[in-house]
Protein backbone atom coordinates (compact mmCIF):
# COMPACT_ATOMS: atom_id res chain seq x y z
CA UNK A 1 0.00 0.00 0.00
CA UNK A 2 1.21 3.22 -1.12
CA UNK A 3 1.97 6.12 1.14
CA UNK A 4 -0.51 8.27 -0.61
CA UNK A 5 -3.38 5.72 -0.40
CA UNK A 6 -2.56 5.43 3.33
CA UNK A 7 -2.79 8.89 3.99
CA UNK A 8 -6.64 8.95 1.57
CA UNK A 9 -7.78 5.82 4.22
CA UNK A 10 -6.56 7.75 6.74
CA UNK A 11 -8.84 11.02 5.72
CA UNK A 12 -12.12 9.08 5.03
CA UNK A 13 -11.25 7.89 8.73
CA UNK A 14 -11.07 11.35 9.96
CA UNK A 15 -14.25 12.46 8.33
CA UNK A 16 -16.05 9.57 9.92
CA UNK A 17 -15.16 11.51 13.18
CA UNK A 18 -17.74 13.91 12.53
CA UNK A 19 -20.05 12.27 10.10
CA UNK A 20 -19.91 8.32 11.05
CA UNK A 21 -21.83 7.30 7.59
CA UNK A 22 -18.77 8.45 5.76
CA UNK A 23 -16.76 5.22 7.50
CA UNK A 24 -18.88 3.14 5.32
CA UNK A 25 -15.94 2.88 2.32
CA UNK A 26 -13.94 1.11 4.73
CA UNK A 27 -16.95 -1.18 6.12
CA UNK A 28 -16.78 -2.15 2.37
CA UNK A 29 -13.07 -2.46 2.03
CA UNK A 30 -12.49 -4.55 4.81
CA UNK A 31 -15.13 -6.63 6.12
CA UNK A 32 -14.16 -9.08 4.39
CA UNK A 33 -10.58 -9.16 5.28
CA UNK A 34 -11.32 -9.18 9.14
CA UNK A 35 -14.13 -11.75 8.53
CA UNK A 36 -11.09 -14.18 7.75
CA UNK A 37 -8.69 -12.81 10.15
CA UNK A 38 -11.16 -13.94 12.74
CA UNK A 39 -12.61 -16.47 10.91
CA UNK A 40 -9.28 -18.30 10.88
CA UNK A 41 -8.71 -17.70 15.41
CA UNK A 42 -12.39 -19.22 16.08
CA UNK A 43 -13.17 -21.31 13.00
CA UNK A 44 -16.89 -20.68 14.39
CA UNK A 45 -19.20 -18.30 11.95
CA UNK A 46 -21.14 -16.84 13.89
CA UNK A 47 -19.20 -16.02 16.56
CA UNK A 48 -16.74 -14.57 13.79
CA UNK A 49 -20.05 -12.71 12.77
CA UNK A 50 -20.54 -11.13 16.27
CA UNK A 51 -16.72 -10.36 16.82
CA UNK A 52 -16.64 -8.70 13.14
CA UNK A 53 -19.29 -6.57 14.01
CA UNK A 54 -17.62 -6.04 17.79
CA UNK A 55 -14.70 -4.48 16.12
CA UNK A 56 -16.42 -2.45 13.74
CA UNK A 57 -18.59 -1.14 16.64
CA UNK A 58 -15.28 -0.28 18.37
CA UNK A 59 -13.64 1.58 15.84
CA UNK A 60 -16.33 3.88 15.39
CA UNK A 61 -16.93 4.37 19.07
CA UNK A 62 -12.96 4.90 19.51
CA UNK A 63 -12.69 6.69 15.83
CA UNK A 64 -12.11 10.45 17.55
CA UNK A 65 -9.35 8.78 19.56
CA UNK A 66 -7.43 7.29 16.73
CA UNK A 67 -4.29 9.09 15.91
CA UNK A 68 -2.39 8.23 12.36
CA UNK A 69 1.13 6.50 12.89
CA UNK A 70 2.20 5.70 9.20
CA UNK A 71 0.94 2.30 8.84
CA UNK A 72 -2.85 1.87 7.29
CA UNK A 73 -5.86 2.24 9.03
CA UNK A 74 -6.78 -1.25 8.39
CA UNK A 75 -3.80 -2.17 10.61
CA UNK A 76 -5.82 -0.79 13.63
CA UNK A 77 -8.91 -3.14 12.66
CA UNK A 78 -7.20 -5.80 12.90
CA UNK A 79 -5.42 -4.92 16.50
CA UNK A 80 -8.99 -4.31 17.45
CA UNK A 81 -9.54 -7.94 15.83
CA UNK A 82 -7.19 -9.52 17.26
CA UNK A 83 -8.12 -8.22 20.77
CA UNK A 84 -11.13 -8.70 20.73
CA UNK A 85 -10.41 -12.46 19.58
CA UNK A 86 -8.27 -12.91 22.72
CA UNK A 87 -10.65 -11.02 25.16
CA UNK A 88 -13.52 -13.97 23.74
CA UNK A 89 -11.13 -16.87 24.24
CA UNK A 90 -10.02 -14.93 27.84
CA UNK A 91 -13.71 -14.86 28.97
CA UNK A 92 -14.12 -18.85 27.88
CA UNK A 93 -10.87 -19.86 29.21
CA UNK A 94 -10.11 -21.58 25.98
CA UNK A 95 -7.11 -21.63 23.39
CA UNK A 96 -8.09 -19.84 20.52
CA UNK A 97 -8.34 -22.38 17.18
CA UNK A 98 -6.26 -21.68 14.10
CA UNK A 99 -8.14 -22.66 11.09
CA UNK A 100 -6.34 -22.69 8.27
CA UNK A 101 -7.32 -22.43 4.61
CA UNK A 102 -5.89 -25.62 3.27
CA UNK A 103 -5.54 -23.91 -0.58
CA UNK A 104 -3.65 -20.97 1.03
CA UNK A 105 -1.51 -23.47 3.17
CA UNK A 106 -0.50 -25.17 0.04
CA UNK A 107 -0.29 -22.48 -1.88
CA UNK A 108 2.38 -20.85 0.25
CA UNK A 109 3.87 -24.12 0.79
CA UNK A 110 4.13 -24.92 -2.75
CA UNK A 111 5.80 -21.83 -4.28
CA UNK A 112 8.97 -23.94 -4.81
CA UNK A 113 8.34 -27.12 -3.75
CA UNK A 114 6.15 -29.25 -5.64
CA UNK A 115 6.73 -32.44 -4.78
CA UNK A 116 4.75 -31.42 -1.27
CA UNK A 117 2.38 -34.33 0.01
CA UNK A 118 -0.49 -34.69 1.92
CA UNK A 119 1.59 -36.65 4.82
CA UNK A 120 3.92 -33.81 4.51
CA UNK A 121 1.26 -31.44 5.05
CA UNK A 122 -0.05 -33.70 8.04
CA UNK A 123 3.43 -33.58 9.11
CA UNK A 124 3.59 -29.76 9.08
CA UNK A 125 0.23 -29.19 10.66
CA UNK A 126 1.69 -31.41 13.72
CA UNK A 127 4.84 -29.11 14.01
CA UNK A 128 2.66 -26.12 14.07
CA UNK A 129 0.54 -27.43 17.09
CA UNK A 130 3.84 -27.24 19.14
CA UNK A 131 4.98 -23.69 17.78
CA UNK A 132 4.75 -20.94 20.40
CA UNK A 133 1.42 -19.11 19.78
CA UNK A 134 3.55 -15.87 19.33
CA UNK A 135 5.22 -16.99 16.56
CA UNK A 136 1.79 -18.53 14.84
CA UNK A 137 0.01 -15.30 15.08
CA UNK A 138 3.12 -13.58 13.40
CA UNK A 139 3.11 -16.10 10.63
CA UNK A 140 -0.18 -15.92 10.29
CA UNK A 141 -0.26 -12.35 9.48
CA UNK A 142 2.42 -12.33 7.45
CA UNK A 143 1.62 -15.29 5.45
CA UNK A 144 -2.14 -15.42 5.28
CA UNK A 145 -2.89 -11.55 5.17
CA UNK A 146 -0.02 -10.33 3.69
CA UNK A 147 1.32 -7.79 6.21
CA UNK A 148 4.55 -6.13 6.25
CA UNK A 149 7.07 -6.35 9.28
CA UNK A 150 5.64 -2.69 10.75
CA UNK A 151 2.13 -3.50 10.75
CA UNK A 152 2.62 -6.36 11.95
CA UNK A 153 4.33 -4.90 14.71
CA UNK A 154 1.61 -2.60 15.08
CA UNK A 155 -1.32 -5.30 15.34
CA UNK A 156 0.61 -7.12 17.88
CA UNK A 157 2.04 -4.13 19.94
CA UNK A 158 5.75 -5.24 19.26
CA UNK A 159 8.41 -3.97 18.08
CA UNK A 160 9.43 -3.54 14.31
CA UNK A 161 12.57 -5.94 15.04
CA UNK A 162 10.71 -8.23 17.30
CA UNK A 163 8.21 -8.80 14.33
CA UNK A 164 10.89 -9.55 12.15
CA UNK A 165 12.84 -11.78 14.68
CA UNK A 166 9.85 -13.98 15.25
CA UNK A 167 8.97 -14.65 11.70
CA UNK A 168 12.71 -15.43 11.37
CA UNK A 169 12.30 -17.76 14.00
CA UNK A 170 9.74 -19.63 12.95
CA UNK A 171 10.60 -20.28 9.86
CA UNK A 172 13.94 -21.01 10.52
CA UNK A 173 12.30 -24.00 12.41
CA UNK A 174 9.84 -24.40 9.42
CA UNK A 175 13.14 -24.84 7.01
CA UNK A 176 15.31 -26.98 9.62
CA UNK A 177 12.16 -29.64 9.66
CA UNK A 178 10.54 -29.59 6.28
CA UNK A 179 13.40 -28.19 3.91
CA UNK A 180 10.94 -25.79 2.92
CA UNK A 181 11.75 -22.75 0.89
CA UNK A 182 9.58 -20.19 1.89
CA UNK A 183 11.58 -17.08 1.70
CA UNK A 184 11.63 -14.91 4.86
CA UNK A 185 10.24 -11.92 2.93
CA UNK A 186 7.27 -14.20 1.84
CA UNK A 187 7.71 -12.77 -1.79
CA UNK A 188 9.02 -14.51 -4.70
CA UNK B 1 3.10 -25.54 26.63
CA UNK B 2 -0.04 -26.94 25.60
CA UNK B 3 -0.17 -28.42 21.99
CA UNK B 4 -1.98 -25.28 19.71
CA UNK B 5 -5.77 -26.75 17.89
CA UNK B 6 -4.79 -26.54 14.56
CA UNK B 7 -7.50 -26.86 11.73
CA UNK B 8 -7.50 -27.43 8.08
CA UNK B 9 -10.52 -26.03 6.12
CA UNK B 10 -12.01 -25.14 3.11
CA UNK B 11 -11.78 -21.45 1.92
CA UNK B 12 -15.27 -19.74 3.35
CA UNK B 13 -17.05 -18.17 0.24
CA UNK B 14 -18.08 -15.01 -0.60
CA UNK B 15 -21.56 -15.10 -0.30
CA UNK B 16 -21.34 -17.00 3.06
CA UNK B 17 -19.53 -13.71 4.51
CA UNK B 18 -21.47 -11.31 3.01
CA UNK B 19 -24.55 -12.97 4.59
CA UNK B 20 -22.87 -10.99 7.84
CA UNK B 21 -22.33 -7.85 6.02
CA UNK B 22 -24.82 -5.26 7.08
CA UNK B 23 -23.71 -1.52 7.35
CA UNK B 24 -26.65 -0.07 7.83
CA UNK B 25 -27.50 -2.48 11.48
CA UNK B 26 -23.97 -1.41 12.03
CA UNK B 27 -24.85 2.17 12.01
CA UNK B 28 -27.75 1.83 13.85
CA UNK B 29 -25.83 -0.50 16.34
CA UNK B 30 -23.78 2.30 16.56
CA UNK B 31 -26.26 4.85 17.17
CA UNK B 32 -27.86 2.90 20.18
CA UNK B 33 -24.89 2.20 21.75
CA UNK B 34 -23.95 6.33 21.29
CA UNK B 35 -27.31 7.39 22.52
CA UNK B 36 -26.53 4.51 25.54
CA UNK B 37 -23.30 6.19 26.73
CA UNK B 38 -24.56 9.78 26.27
CA UNK B 39 -27.22 8.89 28.44
CA UNK B 40 -24.98 7.33 31.44
CA UNK B 41 -22.78 10.23 31.27
CA UNK B 42 -25.68 12.80 31.35
CA UNK B 43 -27.02 10.60 34.31
CA UNK B 44 -23.32 10.38 35.92
CA UNK B 45 -22.91 14.48 34.92
CA UNK B 46 -26.40 15.21 36.75
CA UNK B 47 -25.06 13.03 39.93
CA UNK B 48 -21.97 14.47 40.13
CA UNK B 49 -23.47 18.42 40.22
CA UNK B 50 -26.87 17.42 42.55
CA UNK B 51 -23.37 16.01 44.89
CA UNK B 52 -21.47 19.58 44.26
CA UNK B 53 -24.76 21.65 44.77
CA UNK B 54 -26.09 19.33 47.93
CA UNK B 55 -22.67 19.71 49.44
CA UNK B 56 -22.42 23.59 48.88
CA UNK B 57 -25.75 24.23 50.56
CA UNK B 58 -24.84 22.09 53.06
CA UNK B 59 -21.64 23.73 53.80
CA UNK B 60 -23.51 27.25 53.58
CA UNK B 61 -26.03 26.09 56.08
CA UNK B 62 -22.84 24.89 58.54
CA UNK B 63 -20.98 28.45 57.90
CA UNK B 64 -24.06 30.57 58.63
CA UNK B 65 -25.20 28.65 61.99
CA UNK B 66 -21.46 29.02 62.60
CA UNK B 67 -21.77 33.24 62.37
CA UNK B 68 -24.92 32.99 64.13
CA UNK B 69 -23.77 30.72 67.40
CA UNK B 70 -20.19 33.34 67.36
CA UNK B 71 -22.79 36.16 67.43
CA UNK B 72 -25.12 34.78 70.04
CA UNK B 73 -21.65 34.47 71.98
CA UNK B 74 -20.85 37.73 71.56
CA UNK B 75 -24.03 38.95 72.41
CA UNK B 76 -23.67 37.20 75.50
CA UNK B 77 -20.63 38.51 76.53
CA UNK B 78 -21.67 41.97 75.79
CA UNK B 79 -25.02 41.38 78.36
CA UNK B 80 -22.66 39.96 80.99
CA UNK B 81 -20.15 43.13 80.61
CA UNK B 82 -22.63 45.35 80.59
Amino acid sequence: MSEDEIRQEYEVLDRSRKKPEAFGVLYERYFERIFNYIYRQTDDEELTADLCSQTFLIVLKNVGKYEFRGVPVSAWFYKIASNEVNKHFRKIKSNKVFSLEQSRVRELIQQENNDFEEEQIQRLIDFMKDLPIEMLEVLELRFFEDKDFKEIAFILEITESGAKMRTYRALDRLRKNFNLKIKYDGKE
Amino acid sequence: MGRNEIRLREQLSTGNIQRHRDYRVLMKQHRKSKLFRQTVRFFLYSLVVTFIVLLLITLSFYVIQMKKNQEEQKMQERVRTS
